[in-house]
């Protein structure tokens, strides 16, 4: 469990996130829509810890962050760093040791070659790996499927059903609605910093009718794209 | 961008570049005055700061951005201003070949770009405790092969003073592994308390940058026997130096270091005891400024 207090966050005048009042349930899978900018990111660095913030932020395991696996949306790799270097400075990180790698390496990842050569999947797919292979109980995982192949995708799907079935908390973005629909219990929408919906998946149609007619409106017909 | 990098460090351009000009002039001093070899040095410390402006991503960029004609002018200047002070200094110095090899390196790449990065993996001892080692040690190769080949010359010329220099660059080096600041998320995956972060930190530069250092150490110690102390003395310094790099950057994490850290660690080059104080001082300020992220 994760629960939020009056949690606001401003970047000088402009404030991302206003006064957020939530409790992200165990054992679920919780999914954070909202436009480019909406605060999302913004959202999940502030529950790491990683941004300084307002209000207050509870777990049932303390400290939160060493109990965290956070996919970044973009991860950073090292210039001149293996795949198998990276996941040592993870596990490293947090006092472990791996034992099999090469047979947990389920994306089938060149470990052996630079980090920074792969393809934006592959970078994705390593961090992934990399949070995969130490304790957690909580995740945050942000556009988990950017640039991802379908077969790494439905590996990925599967992992997340899993984490949900071991009882951890899971909090998940994407900018593809489909697949939060197919995978959360409670979608979140973020707007003008704050939660505007909160559906659970019954509902999931009516948001995503609502998200298209608030985002397409008319902007096709703005683009005169018959005229060109 | 230089001019936003000095005064982001807080240093004026006037000031930066003056200073400039009198540690290029007295270390050129210094290594002219010390060794033979300083011509070779010189050259190829010549061709190290070229190589960056000719990496190929760049002038990629910079063709995409210019006519041909304009950018094969903007980069032969460049390489020229780039090389002109050891040119100069090399000329100064009598040393007419490297001066003469240096020239030509400087017109061929502004022709021939560098490659960004090779494919090829190359092994480290290092690889068990990323990042710092395994990438500076791949980055620097080409260097500590070059510093090897000198402190090899030194021993077989007979000079101590050579290889003593070579034992310190080689611990320069390792500290500049620690320049680059990572981003916030690197810290923030240790599990560690602040002070048992720094400690692992500097287990992982005082065993790795030893590894790097021990074989020029072991060849002094065997080969200049009566001077054991200095050897040791040197290699004690390069650790305490070391050291104090790696604290300085975690006092101000994730800033880059400014002209403060600078001063303190200057002042400490220029008395070495002063560095014993200054460990404790950045060990108490690193912890300090840490917690937030790993707390």
């Amino acid at each position: 469990m994760i629960q939020l207090q009056k949690l606001s966050k401003s970047y000088g005048p402009k404030e991302v996130l206003d006064n957020i009042n939530i409790t992200f349930e165990a054992g679920k899978i919780h999914g954070i829509v909202g436009a480019n900018g909406a605060g999302k990111t913004t959202l999940f660095r502030c529950i790491a810890g990683l941004e300084n913030h307002l209000g207050t932020i509870r777990a049932d395991q303390q400290p939160l962050k060493n109990h965290l696996g956070f996919l970044v949306t973009n991860p950073f790799v090292f210039q001149k760093i293996t795949g198998r270097e990276y996941l040592f400075l993870h596990v490293n990180a947090r006092g472990k040791t791996i034992k099999d790698l090469d047979q947990k390496n389920i994306f089938d990842l060149p470990l052996d070659e630079y980090a920074a050569h792969y393809s934006t999947g592959m970078k994705k797919k390593l961090a992934l790996l990399a949070i995969l292979l130490t304790p957690n109980d909580y995740y945050i995982l942000d556009e988990p499927f950017n640039g991802v192949d379908i077969q790494s995708n439905i590996i990925i799907t599967a992992i997340i059903k899993e984490l949900r079935a071991l009882g951890k908390t899971i909090l998940i973005s994407s900018h593809i609605f489909a697949t939060l629909s197919d995978l959360c219990d409670t979608i979140y929408h973020l707007k003008g910093g704050n939660f505007s919906r909160i559906v659970s998946d019954e509902s999931f149609s009516s948001l995503e009718e609502e998200m298209r007619e608030v985002s397409i409106g008319n902007r096709i017909e703005q683009l005169h794209l018959d005229q060109l | 961008m230089l001019h936003r990098q000095m005064r982001a460090f807080g240093l004026a351009p006037v000031y930066a570049y003056s200073l400039g000009v009198l540690l290029f002039l007295v270390f050129s001093y210094f290594l002219f005055e010390k060794s033979s070899v300083a011509p070779y040095v010189y050259g190829l410390l010549g061709l190290f700061i070229l190589s960056p402006l000719s990496l190929k991503k760049r002038t990629d960029f910079l063709r995409i951005c210019f006519h041909q004609k304009d950018y094969l002018r903007m980069r032969l200047m460049e390489n020229l201003i780039a090389t002109s002070p050891f040119i100069v200094y090399l000329l100064i110095e009598m040393a007419f070949l490297p001066a003469f090899l240096l020239l030509l390196m400087g017109v061929s790449l502004v022709l021939i770009p560098i490659p960004d990065s090779f494919s090829r993996v190359i092994p480290t001892p290092f690889g068990k405790q990323p990042f710092e080692f395994p990438v500076g040690f791949r980055r620097y190769l080409g260097l500590f092969l070059l510093l090897y080949f000198v402190a090899i010359m030194g021993f077989s010329v007979h000079n101590f003073s050579l290889v003593i220099f070579i034992l310190i660059i080689i611990f320069a080096v390792s500290s500049s592994f620690y320049s680059w600041i990572e981003p916030k998320y690197y810290v923030w995956i240790y599990h560690f308390r602040e002070k048992d972060f720094l400690l692992s930190k500097l287990r992982t530069a005082v065993q790795y940058s030893s590894i790097l250092a021990l074989p020029v150490l072991l060849a002094a110690l065997v080969f200049f026997p009566d001077n054991w102390w200095i050897s040791i003395l040197a290699y004690l310094l390069g650790l305490v130096f070391l050291i104090s790099i790696l604290l300085a950057k975690y006092t101000v994490f994730p800033k880059q270091p400014g002209l403060p850290e600078a001063l303190l660690l200057t002042a400490g080059l220029l008395f070495p005891p002063f560095l014993v104080w200054l460990i404790f001082h950045f060990f108490r300020k690193a912890k300090k400024n840490l917690k937030p992220l790993l707390s």
